[in-house]
């Protein structure tokens, strides 16, 4: 208190700025800390962003076959949501886990992503002719109900 | 006759040029995460860049004279330099951003990926830029971007529960799902994006190569104040599609794929079509804009020749700038940026420069040395003010929202 006050005068006096400075500093530190997130959420965030991907994807895939999306749309959204899948096994696989229960969490979020990965492999892979598109659909959306089990609304 | 279709043209191109990348992602996003929950910051947005256009477009046509190159001459060389480097800055991240824009939205169209397609549509800018008349491009690409007007379409085919939206967007509620920051930072994020400071340097700019007049003023009016709102209607729908198609599945939305899906759903590939057409043409327009808008501050600064109306060998300072600015854009994207990343960071650090802008156009429009009896009424005044307020306060907040949230994650 007694050195806010100081420093204000300080400042308003022009001879310092140094308690304006440790102000903003340690504003900026609370404002760092405060954007760091646990380990569990984090697994949270990468486990609802495959579901985003996947949903995408089993989306576009299912409007392509009713013959609403191009192909070349098509492709690319499933393309986009495959790389969604990755950063989002990246992400599980860099958490830093602190407990039991974390480490678990994390090794079932892994599986399911990679699962969801390949499903999407597969499916950008028939939307170029290799493999069979409606196998590749359904792969699609099995990941993703695995990944919604896994989700905060989802987890029993 | 010719004086109505003037008009009509106008608030047409104004509707369409008024949707960018910016605009396109930002919406879809909020849409996907908080449903219209954040519609009321796209009409708080779309007020605060009529006020801001209209005072610019009336200081250029009073004065005859561009934004930048009032700002210098009121501010000083220090303080315009100081406002130059941070517009500067924000205008040729949003120029990255659009170009990038093009390069996704041909990716729909062809599948190819987005950085085969940067260098093209980088030299595709360029060429526009030096052979097109001011008004051809201004005008083309504002009545493509019309095509936009399929969200509206697709929402209406979609036949949503309309109860349920004028719910979320009349009372806002931020879902259980998503922080109470997060909501906050995407409020600013709509805002920077509705009123991204080039628009401000285009119209006032473009006021100038079109050799407005007081008796133009009339025309401006009608241009900001039916075609921004109406723009800003498209803006809504495409929150509003999101809200409908993907927020039910949880699909959040981070990449431009995914912004078309409730289109498709809705009209098929016949709408598609469209919605593709539409996201190149604002992408593009918006991209001309940035550039010319990059070219203009620069210029209009350092007291270069410029002007679309000037040839190229009569402005070659203004043409080599922009060149240089297509060029670093191509670097920036060369990197592997996300263009998506580039453009919600842009719609961002917007927020962060719009006072920059803002304040030196207002000064101007109460100078009566400039206005002469032109300057801003009261009623004005009063809005401006509350503008004022709102601006400094997004502008405060947007960096550590941005820090906060992880950028929204």
């Amino acid at each position: 208190m007694f050195g806010l006050v100081t420093g204000r005068s300080r400042w308003v006096d022009g001879r310092s700025r140094v308690p304006a400075v440790r102000l903003a500093a340690s504003a900026s530190l609370l404002v760092a800390l405060v954007g760091c997130t646990a380990p569990a959420d984090t697994i949270d965030d990468a486990v609802d962003q495959g579901v985003a991907a996947t949903a995408t994807a089993s989306l576009a895939l299912s409007l392509d076959d009713e013959g609403r999306m191009f192909r070349t749309t098509t492709r690319t959204t499933v393309s986009d949501a495959r790389r969604e899948l990755v950063d989002s096994e990246r992400t599980a696989a860099q958490v830093d886990a602190s407990t039991a229960v974390d480490a678990g969490r994390r090794t079932e979020a892994m599986d399911a992503l990679h699962d969801a990965v390949l499903a999407a492999d597969a499916a950008v892979d028939a939307l170029s002719g290799v493999g069979d598109l409606g196998e590749a659909a359904e792969r699609v959306a099995e990941a993703e109900e695995a990944l919604r089990a896994l989700t905060r609304e989802g987890a029993p | 006759m010719k004086r109505i279709l003037a008009v009509a043209l106008g608030i047409l191109t104004a509707i369409g040029g008024f949707v960018d990348i910016g605009d396109l992602v930002t919406n879809a996003v909020v849409g996907s995460r908080f449903g219209l929950g954040l519609a009321w910051v796209v009409v708080v947005g779309v007020v605060g860049i009529c006020v801001c256009a209209s005072m610019a477009g009336r200081v250029a046509a009073v004065s005859g004279r561009a934004t930048f190159e009032i700002i210098r001459e009121r501010l000083g060389p220090r303080a315009g330099l100081a406002n130059l480097t941070g517009s500067f800055l924000i205008t040729l991240l949003t120029a990255t951003a659009e170009v990038g824009g093009i390069a996704l939205s041909l990716q729909l169209a062809t599948s190819v990926g987005p950085m085969m397609w940067v260098p093209v549509a980088a030299f595709g800018v360029w060429v526009v830029i030096w052979r097109a008349k001011f008004d051809l491009l201004e005008n083309v690409t504002g009545m493509l971007g019309l095509a936009l007007i399929v969200f509206a379409v697709a929402l209406f085919l979609l036949a949503p529960d309309w109860g349920s939206l004028a719910d979320q967007a009349l009372t806002p509620v931020i879902p259980d799902s998503e922080p109470v920051a997060t909501y906050w930072f995407f409020a600013v994020a709509l805002f920077g994006a509705a009123m991204t400071p080039y628009e401000v340097f285009f119209f006032s700019s473009g006021a100038i190569e079109e050799g407005w007049t007081k008796s133009d003023l009339a025309t401006s009016r009608a241009n900001v104040f039916v075609g921004f709102p109406l723009g800003g209607l498209l803006s809504i729908a495409i929150a509003g599609c999101a809200a409908v198609v993907l927020l039910p599945q949880s699909i959040a939305v981070t990449s431009l794929s995914q912004i078309v899906l409730p289109v498709a759903q809705a009209g098929g590939t016949l709408a598609l079509s469209f919605a593709i057409v539409g996201i190149l043409a604002a992408t593009f327009g918006a991209a001309l804009e940035t550039t010319l808008s990059s070219g203009y501050t620069l210029a209009q600064y350092l007291g270069w020749s410029w002007g679309k109306f000037r040839r190229p060998a009569r402005a070659a300072r203004f043409h080599l700038s922009m060149i240089v600015v297509l060029l670093v854009a191509i670097g920036i994207l060369a990197t592997g940026v996300d263009p998506i990343a580039v453009t919600e960071i842009s719609v961002v650090f917007s927020a962060v420069a719009l006072p920059l802008t803002y304040l030196p156009i207002l000064l101007v429009a109460n100078d009566p040395e400039y206005m002469g009896d032109a300057v801003n009424g009261r009623g004005m005044n009063a809005i401006a003010v509350v503008y004022l307020v709102i601006i400094l306060a997004a502008a405060a907040a947007a960096i550590p929202l941005l820090i906060v949230t992880g950028a929204g994650a």
